[in-house]
């Protein structure tokens, strides 16, 4: 009896093992592509920093990936597949040029932050490749690098130009009576963000630009009572930005007005971007952000590295 | 010993995990160096934003508020500020975001200045508090030069 048992749990095992070598060997034959498009324009950088973005981002990055011969074994394969799609998507360093030259600053900035929040490289990417790291030094490279592009000129004539532009057009502004504009995720303007309290202010040396982080009485009252991560549901920020308006003597003022962007808690309406509601409008014209219903997309990426503190990047003051 | 060191690299393990989560600095905390003292009732004050400044020079940062009569005047541009009109100017040194390298956000609260305006000259009632407590100024010094340059400060453009 003890012998045919011992015998029957064999031959399951062998069963198993069999099966499951099949299973495998199935899983191999229909393996996910990953191609190398053309390289159209590649990032320019100093030497020094190119090696570590080469290093550290370019398998998911760039069109120039570097398959391990473990990648390529299904099912990890197809997970790779995925990272690589939705890397190149976010951004891609063979296909630069196709960005605006701000936005390329922009794009380098948030490298740089992801890389020190630890959001990136992805975790399970890099405990698979461990070159992939990015050192203390590494970052600092990084940094040094961007930092050297900052600075304002100071009495800038093009930037108090465009100030006074606007001053003109504010005061010229009739009361009339329009639509609001509407992000396509559905988030509306709201005009009397003005009228709110402040919670905090930035000076953003990386892209040259003022803020003022607006609060709506929910925030206040979160803020009042420290119910803020994660925040109650009806709260709402606006931060508005501006161009920096330096003069002789490192004063800076606040210049022409760029953009106003919103976020609205709720956490069943905007559940595909972690309970907010994202939106963005730019210029005196108020022109929404985004050519699909996806750039939010953009906005929780950038948010992300932040989950632990409900993806707000903003600490907040008491008045 | 050897279970002691197995269990520690466990939990070191665990912790290493959670930390590539939980890294955002100083999490779910208020920014409490730049906050006001709550008996200041500053809120209480329901003044608007007129204007936000960043002195490169001194590391300092202000906001400029004020109550509608100010903000409206202050708009319009014109130099003449209704009896009514109330500023606060509040200055802060600056810290590095923690949060966002590129960044610099208000650190340590140095002063509140606050300026009630005359019907007829440019300049009104100054009054200063320094310190985290915001203690009144009993230094007088300079005051009309401070409260020329609070009227001089041009409002920021929201649309």
């Amino acid at each position: 009896m003890q012998v045919r048992s011992k015998r029957t749990s064999r031959f399951y095992f062998f069963v198993f093992v069999i099966t499951g070598a099949l299973a495998f060997a199935a899983l191999q034959i229909k393996r996910p592509v990953i191609t190398n498009p053309p390289v159209t324009g590649d990032i320019e950088l100093p030497a020094k920093v190119k090696v570590i973005l080469r290093r550290a981002c370019y398998d998911c990055h760039s069109n120039e990936t570097n398959l391990r011969w473990y990648d390529k074994i299904a099912p990890v394969s197809w997970q790779v597949a995925a990272h690589i799609k939705k890397g190149r998507e976010l951004m891609n360093f063979s296909e630069w040029n196709k960005l605006a030259p701000a936005d390329q600053k922009a794009k380098l900035w948030e490298c740089l932050n992801q890389i020190n929040e630890g959001a990136m490289p992805v975790k399970d990417y890099e405990m698979v490749h461990p070159s992939a790291k990015v050192s203390e030094q590494d970052l600092n490279a990084l940094k040094n690098y961007l930092n050297a592009m900052t600075g304002n000129k100071p009495m800038d004539t093009a930037k108090l130009n465009a100030r006074d532009k606007q001053y003109k057009l504010l005061k010229n502004q009739a009361p009339a009576v329009m639509s609001l504009p509407r992000a396509l995720n559905g988030v509306e303007f709201i005009p009397d963000y003005k009228n709110w309290q402040p919670i905090s202010t930035t000076e953003r040396f990386d892209n040259g630009t003022m803020r003022v982080i607006f609060g709506n009485p929910v925030a206040i009252k979160a803020i009042k009572d420290h119910q803020i991560n994660p925040w109650p549901k009806g709260v709402i920020f606006a931060k508005v930005a501006w161009d920096q308006a330096e003069d002789d003597k490192g004063n800076i003022t606040t210049g022409a007005f760029k953009q106003v962007e919103f976020m609205i808690k709720d956490q069943e309406k905007f559940a595909a971007t972690h309970g907010w509601g994202f939106a963005r409008f730019k210029t005196p014209k108020l022109v929404p952000y985004g050519k699909t219903v996806m750039f939010a997309n953009e906005c929780i990426n950038c948010h992300r590295p932040l989950s632990d503190n409900d993806f707000v990047f903003t600490q907040p003051i008491k008045h | 010993m050897k279970r002691a060191s197995l269990t520690l690299l466990i939990a070191a393990f665990v912790v290493s995990g959670c930390a590539d989560h939980n890294n955002t600095p100083e999490a779910g905390q208020l920014n409490e160096k730049a906050s006001l003292p709550a008996d200041f009732n500053f809120s209480k004050m329901a003044f608007k934003v007129i204007a936000s400044t960043v002195n490169k020079k001194s590391g300092t940062m202000a906001t400029l508020y004020g109550n509608d009569s100010a903000k409206a005047t202050a708009l319009a541009g014109n130099g003449k500020y209704k009896s009514t009109a109330v500023f606060a100017l509040v200055t802060w040194k600056q810290q590095a975001d923690k949060r966002w390298i590129g960044g610099n956000i208000p650190g340590d609260l140095l002063s509140v200045e606050m300026l009630k305006t005359g019907s007829d000259k440019n300049t009104g009632i100054y009054s200063r508090f320094k310190g985290p407590d915001l203690k009144a100024d009993p230094d007088t010094s300079g005051q009309n030069a401070r409260a020329k340059y609070i009227l001089s400060l041009k409002p920021s453009i929201l649309f």
